[in-house]
């Protein structure tokens, strides 16, 4: 791994800094040199989200002398359930100032470097040669590519850590010798086989459990202590509480650190994962009717047909009183649906529901309209008294 | 019998089944028996082709098939076969919900084209609209 500096003259501790890691120096396993390796070491988290918030958190308290992060995110309301490191008043600050802000006060000793902008094929390799170990917190496949092949490119441990749901994986990639996350998989999945944390959930507990088992990970390369998780894969599931875990091994025809290597410089990433291109929300070409329009036929007792295609959980939340069939089984329920009638199709957003219009229109429902930004646009404009989420 | 693990982002094929218990002698022949029980399975394991995806790792017990004998490595009883996906949640909302939209676009551009309509769309819904 990247060579982690002996005791600097800058790594010697102060007072202050001796009372404040008292019980770190008192083990045998980490002692002043310990702490003095920690205070030296120089961490860049990527992404300061779920994964981030404990990560940044933990290595900021045990004294990790230079922290960097990178994030270009802005703090939502929807964060809070789990990126612990922001709080309730930080709702729309950059994610950067809002973490800054509990580092600096958690421990003033800290270097912290925070990098405002999107991690990239051009300023990764830059930026992770400052560093000496890299913790991956991101949330994509792109970036998870982008920030393996970088740390192989630059010789930078990848503690990785990723979930979904109520299960995660943990894993340290890229050692000197170890597997890199290609080794385990060569290629991401194609968009659509695999789903996302917004379609599925994320359990808020998980990130904490495996962004501190990167923590660890980082603190332990950083120590020369114990066993590393380099050539095994952790796998944490949360709801039967099991920890199990695989073996890893290098590949050797790894196109980008096995013996003939394919990938000698950062390609495109998005292109790589099949997305390029694909930024245009669904569904902007189909029939669509505001949420003030659907309002006034209503007001007007018009005969509009409310079909709700999104899951019965998310109805329970809040709804319109419409006619639930989810988007999945609309093709089997489509006779459910009387199409003489004048429909409009809504689900939480707009895109789902945009789908099932084309899919209607298609079947031969010809008074069959989208309704613009969905549910949430009705909270927004028409009722604010229902709940958004 | 040996012993199926499904991992939570693919229980929604498998009658929400956190393992299934399959007969086979080998890996491949208990992965086959996994798709006959859980068709909707299928696609999601294997291409068109009837290759094992490539983003799609199968361990037995704690050893990747991979550097055993693939798909003819004979399994012992007891043996417990793992699946597991590449998963990539850190987790953001708004930049997951993008790739949400990216892969629903992406499964209806998979479909084949239909009879006079545009090929954006899809001749075989119940294939198309599915998540």
């Amino acid at each position: 791994m990247a060579t982690l500096a002996e005791a600097k003259p800058e790594a010697v501790l102060s007072n202050d800094e001796i009372l404040r890691y008292s019980r770190h120096l008192i083990m045998p396993e980490v002692r002043m040199d310990g702490q003095q390796k920690l205070k030296a070491a120089k961490v860049l988290c990527i992404g300061a989200g779920g994964l981030g918030s404990p990560l940044a958190l933990y290595l900021g308290a045990a004294g990790v002398g230079t922290l960097g992060i990178v994030d270009f995110d802005v703090v939502d309301y929807t964060n809070l359930q789990r990126q612990i490191i922001h709080s309730t008043n930080d709702v729309g600050r950059k994610k950067l100032d809002s973490a800054a802000d509990k580092l600096k006060a958690l421990n003033p000793f800290l270097n912290l470097r925070m990098f405002d902008t999107k991690l990239t094929s051009a300023n990764a390799l830059e930026l992770f040669r400052e560093f000496d170990i890299v913790a991956d917190g991101t949330d994509n496949f792109p970036t998870r590519y982008l920030v393996n092949d970088a740390c192989v490119l630059t010789g930078k441990p990848n503690v990785y850590g990723s979930i979904f749901r109520f299960e995660g994986q943990a894993s340290v990639f890229a050692t000197e010798d170890g597997p890199c996350y290609r080794c385990l998989y060569p290629e991401p999945p194609p968009p659509g086989l695999v789903p996302s944390c917004a379609e599925g959930g994320v359990l808020g507990i998980l990130p904490g459990l495996i962004g501190v088992i990167q923590a660890t990970e980082t603190i332990k390369l950083i120590l020369g202590q114990g066993d590393s998780l380099a050539g095994r894969l952790l796998l944490v599931d949360a709801l039967g509480m099991k920890f199990r875990e695989l073996k890893l091994r290098k590949n050797p025809d790894c196109p980008v650190c096995g013996t003939h290597r394919t990938i000698t410089g950062l390609i495109d990433y998005e292109e790589f994962c099949g997305i390029r291109g694909q930024e245009e929300p669904a569904g902007n070409d189909v029939p669509a009717i505001s949420v003030e329009a659907l309002k006034n036929k209503l007001d007007a007792k018009a005969d509009v047909f409310i079909l709700d295609v999104r899951e019965p959980h998310e109805y329970q939340i809040c709804n319109l009183n419409g006619y639930l069939i989810p988007l999945g089984d609309l093709p089997k329920r489509v006779n459910e649906l009387d199409s003489s009638r004048e429909i409009v199709a809504h689900c939480k957003m707009g895109g789902r529901s945009a789908k099932a219009v084309a899919f209607l229109r298609q079947s031969g429902f010809s008074k069959v309209h989208n309704l613009t930004g969905g549910i949430t646009a009705w909270a927004e404009k028409i009722d604010p008294k229902m709940p958004k989420y | 019998m040996p012993q199926i693990q499904i991992p939570s982002p693919l229980r929604q094929y498998s009658g929400k089944q956190a393992s299934v218990h399959v007969p086979g002698k080998t890996v491949g022949e208990a992965l086959a028996g996994l798709v006959a029980q859980h068709p909707d399975l299928k696609r999601h394991l294997y291409t068109e082709e009837g290759k094992l995806r490539t983003f799609v790792n199968v361990y037995v017990n704690d050893e990747d098939m991979r550097y055993l004998q693939k798909e003819a490595t004979v399994l012992k009883d007891g043996d417990t076969i793992s699946i597991v996906p590449s998963i990539a949640g850190g987790c953001c909302p708004q930049r997951a919900r993008f790739w949400r939209d990216g892969l629903e676009n992406r499964r209806l551009a998979e479909c084949p084209a239909p009879r006079a309509v545009a090929s954006s769309q899809c001749s075989s819904p119940s294939y198309g609209l599915k998540f």
